[in-house]
């Protein structure tokens, strides 16, 4: 934890109560420059593929992942895969 | 040589122009049927805002950049290429910030782009299934290989992996998936991906296409890839 120190007498003598300087234009601070940025805007923002999220969200639900029964036997079909064959392939173990 | 598009909260119109901004608008008069500003709105739906560039290239194909906010931050950007003449789109690429993660925030862009898509007459989404993950990812979400050819390249990367864990397989799993390894028919890559048998902490499926790298597409005519891309990007239960 820190603490601001107290205000001196200074701090209170802002540009405006400064009467320009005869024969020298006033000096207009850069707006902002001094000010440090949020650290939510310094830090650049960091992009991952969709590809990882969407795997992420295959493996919130382990089941999800397995391929539907109607694909599975249509795949069995086309493939001429045996009953054992589909079962040692898409039981879902993990 | 683009238009660009900037869409607010609940769809308002923030900013547009560009050089192409005419023909970008007339191309979606003509392949989407509502105008750009519909288009974008299409796009941006259950999203707070979105800044879109969009050029035209070589006749009538269309190319999106979009940047998708929520909540007064970035958190995707995607690229895609709309090819209605041929009835294709091509998704080129999609980010998201870490932060999306079990917010859905992909399936809903899925899912808009989808919308879009059909409305446009596309038949076909094609893809590179690429990076680390991709080439599984795409496979389960009811992606196939593009052509005989592509599957027959990735079947051989497949097959010298399969070699490397063969020892590790009971005979009758390795017989099966050597009968599909070998099959000319590209349906064998989902075949594959789905594969349960545990290998390495993980499942066969998963070892064998983590890091491959294949051209993909989806093709709406085939009932079952439709219906499991639906399903794993949530518009059917």
């Amino acid at each position: 934890m820190t603490k601001k120190s107290a205000p001196t007498v200074g701090d209170f003598v802002t540009a405006a109560y400064v009467a320009p300087k005869r024969a020298r234009a006033t000096e207009i601070a850069p707006a902002d420059r001094s000010r440090p940025k949020s650290p939510r805007a310094r830090r650049p923002i960091k992009f991952i593929p969709m590809e990882e999220l969407m795997l992420s969200d295959l493996e919130a639900n382990s089941n999800f992942v397995s391929l539907p029964t109607e694909e599975i036997e249509r795949i069995a079909q086309i493939f001429g895969l045996s009953s054992e064959d589909v079962a040692a392939l898409y039981a879902p173990r993990i | 040589m683009t238009a660009f598009i900037g869409i607010g909260s609940r769809g308002g119109l923030r900013s547009f122009g560009g050089t192409q901004f005419a023909q970008v608008n007339r191309w979606c008069t003509t392949w989407f049927k509502r105008d750009l500003i519909h288009f974008s709105q299409a796009l941006t739906m259950r999203f707070n805002g979105a800044n879109m560039v969009l050029r035209l290239i070589s006749e009538d194909r269309l190319l999106v950049r979009m940047q998708i906010f929520q909540a007064g931050t970035r958190i995707a950007s995607i690229a895609f290429r709309i090819d209605p003449q041929q009835q294709r789109a091509f998704l080129s690429w999609t980010v998201l910030t870490p932060a999306t993660q079990r917010t859905g925030a992909f399936k809903h862009i899925l899912q808009n782009l989808l919308l879009v898509l059909r409305d446009c007459g596309i038949t076909r989404i094609s893809l590179v299934a690429s990076l680390s993950h991709g080439g599984y990812v795409w496979a389960i979400y009811g992606f196939v290989p593009e052509t005989a050819g592509q599957w027959a390249r990735l079947a051989g990367v497949l097959r010298r992996k399969l070699l490397a864990i063969a020892s590790e397989l009971k005979p009758a799993e390795l017989d099966a998936v050597q009968k599909l390894v070998a099959s000319p028919d590209r349906l064998a890559l989902r075949a594959l991906a789905g594969s349960a048998i545990p290998v390495r902490d993980t499942t066969l499926g998963k070892h064998l296409l983590m890091g491959t790298e294949w051209k993909g597409e989806l093709d709406f005519s085939d009932g079952p890839s439709v219906l499991i891309y639906l399903k794993r990007i949530g518009v059917v239960p």
